[in-house]
């Protein structure tokens, strides 16, 4: 396998993603055949001299310093899952509890 | 009871036949939506699109209906905001009249990713919309709405299109906003438009067309004009890139395109042989690329401020992140995390992300090239085969990824591109696509709009 | 056996706008939490930055006072992990292709004299939100008001070799970047923060040893303390034949020592990669110099021109030009016609004071140099001169006035006496009479009215 069971892993934990039980295999299967599939970009050589392309404008339009926030159309509180008094809450960050 | 209302009634008792039929393409809508909608075009000024209804993908937000992407991770979310492109299209006077289906996060070739059940092809179920905007494509090909929005990051507008035999636009990159379109490939995606023919097709694009304050990747440009369709297109030069006619091209496929390109000729387009080179690059390119953006894109459905969550085992942080959106993302949604995550991880940054961004610009050199050469527009076909059966591809992504072999590379570019209906083979519809150089959709759509003229689209091509 | 310190800074300053550095909300500090938040700095889908042109000027305005090189073309990129305030999952910063890179700060070391330390690169990014970790039994609580507000990063080169060197270096810069009205650099605001790295080695050694990255310093005096409590910490550990860790630490201004966090699980892969929703951030060659040309005089430059135009010490001008305000209410004073060296001598002592206290002048340049020509011409002793100060700081008169009130006026001069004395007989001529008539305590009201004048 080219995308190892334990890349895998890492790379789930990089993306906090859990790999659901017994999937692990064919997640690397999975992985493993379209890395191999792109990995045909490879015979392109890299020599040739290209500049970088990107669509769109070619540089950035800067914005003026106003004050002016967008509007929501109805509050935090409608679509956050847990909040008290205007805090969201979720649960306390492990590095951050006491040793 | 005035125009607007009946079309509103209309429009309600269409969407609850196509639910009836069990197309599965709307995620919301109500009557009571739609009759709102109607109420405020009739106390609007009039606008371009005066009282059209249009339905619009659920994955561009809008305030009065939930968006879900069709992922159970933002399932019953109602943005607090609306998407430009629902702004404008308001002020041109249209009605947004439901939310439709798509691969969940728009990740997909056939709408079967959505977490909300698949979408049927309306002239057989047991085959797939195409997708990812295979709702859109669906209510416009069953005659529920004139127009739909939908959105492309590597051909979801103009790959359903050619599957439903409907019109598909894919505007250049940066000439619709995206604010409000959920990112999936931001380099890539744009808001795109279906349509039952061309011209209904531009006159939305062109009400959602032009620069937007709160989208820094959009262009300052006059939105592209309605096209009258030319009486003959003498002097237009049209290439067929030879990539895109390999030897393998499913046989109604090349019939039909054989018949648009005779008809081109007939009406007096130049079209000649041309080759872009980079073509087989596309689908990997885009492989890399959009995962890895879609990967950073949605690091922000992580169960804290909105969406589902889900609590992990331990009760903590990070089990509650890798639950909600392990639970929360579908298998497809997941695996493209991962490979963009890959991609773009220590060690492998060079070997994956740079090299696809060199071949991206091999491959928009490709198009530049070529209109340089005095091409104006590319004709290819937009599919390699009328639409599949449903689960035929699922098993290997990689061969859900190849249907869109000759829609991806346009993406890639940015280039302006569409998709109209050539005829059909086995009693499928088959797509043409028509390519343009940036900003040249209204040149596009007039040639459009004069093959559109010339060929019934709707009829049976024999190999 | 010694150890060479070796220490570099990574500096985060607040950039003076009003509004945050992707999206229109105001930068605020203190308000009820998540008041201050719209589609874009909550991460919500669908929503897009755009970037503050007032925080991208500032970014090279403080490039340009540091003595970089600021890059045509910069490049936003998005820098992902995983954090509660942090709510698209990625910061939006500057990574291969920063805004400026290659300047230097100039200071007097302690130890090394004259110095100039390096400014490897200076970045635009977005600040993340804030996590409360105390608040609420079990949870975090996260305000998302501070997410979104511009920040520069400002990265030195490993050139300090002390502790007292890294605050030396701290106050410089602090005075630089406040001189060019680019950030109040409040360290309890939060306006300025300070991250250091540190490692040492034995002196002559070319390789630097591993370092360690301490945080959480509400002060620049914090940032000395901790960094030699790190400097002991590291030396002891190699001193017992171990190895040093590569880790971050947190400094706890109660106990004065620095505690490891709680190892990470992972290594940080950021995996930054170039924001495709920003295109790059170019700037013209025009706009760089003209945007030059609005710099004001920098600290050590103010210092040396104190120094040779106006004949002050070194020290005096060290303090002066330590602060603008000082720097130029001095100049004012001088050019108001005071002796140069006794304006620095007041400025420094008592105006400063008041200075401190108010955060105003309250005495304007001309009524202080007045004084000091008061107390010059000995017309009041400097004794006196620092009671009428005083006075002055209360009320707008003019300094002689306040010194015939407070009968502070010391007469060196006989012959003025005399002139008053005569002036006092030829106003009054019927006191006069009654006092040639024998009525004596009229005596005092003549000497009242020759205090007068
Ligand atoms: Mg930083
Ligand atoms: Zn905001």
């Amino acid at each position: 396998m080219k995308v190892t069971t334990e890349e895998v892993l890492h790379i789930a934990k990089l993306a906090e993603i859990e790999i659901p039980e017994g999937t692990l295999e064919a997640v690397s299967r999975d992985m493993s055949r379209i890395c191999d599939y792109v990995e045909q970009l490879g015979e392109v050589p890299d020599a040739e001299s290209v500049e970088s392309f990107r669509a769109g404008p070619d540089r950035v339009a800067l914005r003026d310093d106003h004050v002016d926030p967008s509007p929501l159309a109805h509050p935090v509180e409608d679509f956050a899952p847990e909040m008290a008094d205007g805090f969201f809450l979720v649960p306390r960050l492990e590095a951050m509890e006491e040793e | 009871m005035t125009s607007t209302a009946a079309t509103a009634r209309d429009v309600g008792d269409r969407l609850r036949q196509a639910e009836a039929a069990g197309l599965n393409a709307t995620l919301s809508w109500s009557q009571e939506v739609i009759d709102r909608e109607a109420r405020r075009v009739e106390q609007a000024a009039r606008g371009a699109l005066d009282g059209l209804p249009i339905a619009v993908k659920d994955n561009i937000v809008t305030t009065d209906q939930p968006t879900t992407c069709a992922s159970r991770i933002l399932e019953g979310y109602v943005s607090p905001f609306d998407a430009t492109a629902i702004v404008r299209l308001r002020e041109a006077g249209a009605m947004i009249v439901a939310k439709t289906n798509l691969d969940e996060f728009a990740m997909g070739s056939s709408t079967e990713h959505s977490a909300f059940g698949r979408v049927r092809h309306p002239l057989d179920p047991d085959r797939v919309s195409g997708g990812s905007s295979g709702g859109s494509a669906v209510l416009v090909a069953a005659g529920t709405v004139p127009a739909a929005l939908g959105s492309e990051t590597g051909g979801s507008v103009r790959q359903p299109a050619s599957f439903c035999g409907v019109v598909g636009v894919k505007p250049t990159y940066g000439r619709v906003s995206r604010y409000g379109l959920v990112a999936f490939g931001s380099s890539l995606d744009c808001i795109s438009v279906f349509g039952q023919r061309c011209d209904v097709a531009a006159r939305v694009l062109s009400s959602i067309s032009g620069a937007d304050p709160n989208d820094a990747t959009t262009v300052d440009r006059a939105p592209p004009d309605i096209p009258e369709r030319p009486a003959n297109l003498e002097g237009v030069r049209v290439g067929l890139p030879r990539e895109y006619f390999p030897d393998d091209l499913d046989r109604g496929v090349r019939a039909a395109t054989d018949r648009a390109i005779t008809a081109l000729r007939d009406l007096g387009a130049e079209v000649s042989e041309v080759s872009l080179p980079h073509t087989r690059y596309a689908v990997p390119t885009y492989y890399v690329i959009a995962p890895a953006e879609a990967a950073s894109n949605l690091a922000r459905y992580d169960g804290v401020r909105y969406g589902v969550r889900r609590s992990g085992p331990d009760g903590g942080l990070r089990a509650l992140y890798r639950a909600t959106r392990g639970a929360g993302f579908g298998t497809e949604v997941r695996r493209r995390i991962l490979i963009g995550t890959y991609v773009l991880s220590a060690g492998y940054y060079d070997a994956y992300y740079t090299k696809a961004q060199h071949v991206r610009a091999l491959i928009a050199r490709d198009f530049e090239d070529v209109f340089a050469g005095g091409i104006d527009y590319l004709f290819t076909p937009t599919t390699p085969t009328p639409a599949f059966r449903a689960g035929e591809k699922t098993a290997d992504p990689v061969a859900m990824y190849l249907a869109d072999v000759f829609v991806c590379a346009v993406s890639l570019a940015g280039l302006p591109a569409l998709s109209l209906p050539i005829g059909r083979t086995g009693g499928l519809p088959i797509g043409g696509q028509l390519i343009a150089p940036d900003f040249e959709e209204s040149g596009m759509l007039a040639v459009a709009s004069a093959l559109e003229e010339a060929i019934d689209g709707t009829a049976e091509v024999e190999p | 056996m010694s150890w060479e310190t070796v220490i570099g800074l990574e500096v985060h300053v607040q950039l003076a706008t009003k509004s945050k550095m992707f999206c229109r909300c105001r930068v605020t500090f203190g308000e009820p939490p998540n008041t201050h938040v719209c589609p874009v700095c909550l991460g919500l889908p669908g929503a897009l930055p755009v970037p503050n042109g007032e925080a991208v000027r500032l970014g090279a305005r403080a490039a340009l006072a540091l003595g970089c090189t600021i890059h045509p073309t910069s490049v936003f990129a998005r820098k992902n992990y995983f954090y509660p305030d942090l709510p698209k999952g990625y910061q939006i910063s500057q990574y291969d292709r920063p805004l400026a890179t290659k300047g230097g700060v100039q200071f007097v070391s302690a130890e090394r004299g004259p110095l100039r330390v390096s400014i490897t690169r200076l970045h635009l990014e977005e600040d993340a939100g804030k996590s409360l970790h105390d608040r609420y039994p079990g949870k975090t609580a996260v305000d998302l008001n501070r997410a979104g507000t511009p920040l520069a990063e400002i990265v030195s080169g490993p050139d300090l070799r002390s502790p007292a060197e890294a605050r030396a270096y701290l106050t410089t810069l602090k005075q630089i970047l406040v001189y060019s009205g680019i950030s109040d650099c409040s360290m309890e605001k939060g306006s300025l923060r300070v991250d250091a790295n540190l490692s040492i080695r034995r002196p002559g050694d070319t390789a630097l040893g591993t370092k360690t990255e301490v945080k959480n310093m509400n002060s620049f005096a914090n940032v000395e303390r901790a960094l030699t409590a790190e400097y002991q910490r590291q030396a002891a550990a190699l001193e017992r034949g171990e190895t040093i860790e590569q880790t971050t630490l947190l400094f706890d201004a109660a106990s004065g020592a620095v505690r490891p966090m709680r190892t990470k699980e992972e290594s940080h892969d950021y995996r930054y990669f170039p924001d495709p929703d920003l295109p790059p951030l170019v700037l013209d060659p025009a706009r760089i110099e003209a945007l030059r040309d609005t710099l004001p005089e920098m600290p050590e430059a103010k210092r040396q021109r104190l120094v040779s135009v106006y004949g002050i010490s070194d020290a005096d001008a060290e303090v002066l030009a330590a602060e603008q305000a000082l720097a130029d209410y001095f100049e004012a004073v001088a050019t108001a016609g005071a002796d140069p060296q006794k304006s620095a001598n007041w400025i420094r002592t008592d105006v400063k004071a008041a200075y401190n206290d108010t955060g105003a002048f309250a005495v304007e340049p001309e009524r202080l140099a007045g004084l000091i020509g008061l107390v010059e011409q000995g017309t009041v002793s400097l004794q006196a001169a620092k009671r009428i100060f005083a006075e002055l700081l209360e009320i707008p008169e003019e300094p002689l006035v306040v010194a015939k009130r407070l009968r502070l006026v010391q007469v060196g001069d006989p012959d003025a006496l005399e002139t008053w004395v005569d002036e006092v007989l030829a106003a009054f001529p019927k006191e006069v009479a009654r006092y040639r008539e024998g009525e004596t305590k009229l005596l005092g009201f003549f000497i009242g009215q020759v205090m007068k004048r």
